[in-house]
């Protein structure tokens, strides 16, 4: 457990907002870590693939398009409508048993906000993820360690989005042209 | 396959909800407690974007893929340990009758003094998002929706979900044949 919850959430919105997308405020949670995680992450029996798989399976029930799936490190991401995100990261906890840690944010026209009601996560995904698993879900101890909060991925929907990042991804080569 | 009917989803009260975040320090939680909520009809919508194919995962999952670069699509993420497949494809959204109305509409309110902003379509991106899972040695589950986000000149995007039978039917009919003459 961090002794200093206040030092280790500054550092996550650090991070957090460090992967928002140019031009766009990052606006990080005000509660405390432990507040974070106790409402983010959840022990759910089962191994990582299968969790994983059940991630997947709630998030398409859901409606949220899948934008990323990293099996090596357990994250999914995806977008519903087009303003809301979610990122999930499961990590593997001693035989038969995963940890599921949920981060979402909002979008709006110039500002990305991470969304910090313990209601959110416990009725609109973990409610839903226990369901789809047919598994009870659980808080997680204090002395378990939970994966760090996962920004999720951005979409890029409108034609200015995929031309900036075109041209982002493009490198340039060769001397100008005289 | 895109073009016909589709089931749109007006979502402006989400873009209110948006709009008045300055105002409301809890406008984040409020929007993603109503947009995340779970689908009153989502077991409807399971069933209908959901079939069983006869092949393994893997070999669901390669000719899934082909059949969604075969509808022009880009494949933008695949997760094969996952079971994800996701990818998009752009397209001009501009109607001239839209235009020439939004047009005609800021025409008229100028001679009545009223200001009014055009709004009109520009550009779209379907999105299709496809899920398996292993049922057996030779047996898959595959789960596949299609979205439309559609941006105006203003900048505002909203989608619209295409959950008309037509568009996963259509396109699990293409992976059937694939797999047919590909031997499964």
């Amino acid at each position: 457990m961090p002794r200093h919850p206040l030092i280790f959430a500054a550092a996550a919105a650090a991070l957090l907002s460090a992967c928002a997308q140019p031009g766009t405020e990052f606006v990080a949670s005000q509660k405390g870590a432990v507040e974070l995680r106790a409402m983010q992450a959840r022990l759910v029996p089962g191994d990582t693939s299968a969790v994983m798989r059940g991630v997947v399976a709630t998030m398409h029930d859901l409606g949220y398009r899948i934008t990323k799936a990293d099996a090596a490190t357990g994250t999914v991401s995806g977008t519903r409508s087009t303003a809301l995100r979610l990122a999930a990261v499961v990590q593997p906890r001693g035989a038969g048993q995963s940890v599921v840690r949920a981060n979402a944010t909002i979008v709006s026209p110039r500002r990305e906000a991470q969304v910090d009601a313990p209601e959110f996560y416990a009725r609109n995904f973990f409610e839903p993820l226990g369901a789809t698993l047919q598994r009870e879900l659980a808080a997680v101890p204090a002395e378990v360690s939970a994966p760090e909060a996962a920004h999720p991925a951005a979409e890029l929907n409108t034609a200015k989005e995929r031309r900036t990042a075109a041209a982002r991804a493009t490198p340039m080569t060769g001397s100008p042209a005289r | 396959m895109f073009g016909c009917s589709r089931r749109g989803l007006a979502l402006a009260s989400v873009a209110a909800l948006l709009s008045g975040c300055g105002h409301n320090p809890n406008w984040q939680n409020e929007a993603a407690l109503r947009i995340g909520a779970p689908r009153a009809n989502a077991s409807e919508i399971r069933a209908r974007q959901t079939q069983v194919v006869d092949a393994t995962e893997q070999r669901a999952l390669v000719e899934a893929t082909q059949v969604l670069q075969d509808l022009g699509f880009t494949v933008e993420e695949s997760a094969p340990h996952a079971g994800v497949l996701a990818g998009s494809k752009d397209r001009d959204a501009t109607e001239a009758g839209q235009v020439a109305a939004q047009m005609a509409l800021t025409v008229a309110a100028a001679f009545l003094g009223v200001r009014h902003q055009p709004v009109w379509d520009t550009d779209q991106v379907i999105r299709a998002t496809l899920t398996t899972r292993p049922l057996g040695p030779r047996e898959s589950g595959m789960r596949v929706s299609f979205e439309r986000v559609v941006t105006n000149n203003q900048g505002i995007s909203r989608m619209e979900e295409l959950t008309g039978p037509e568009f996963s039917t259509g396109f699990f009919n293409k992976v059937r044949s694939g797999l047919a003459a590909g031997g499964g």
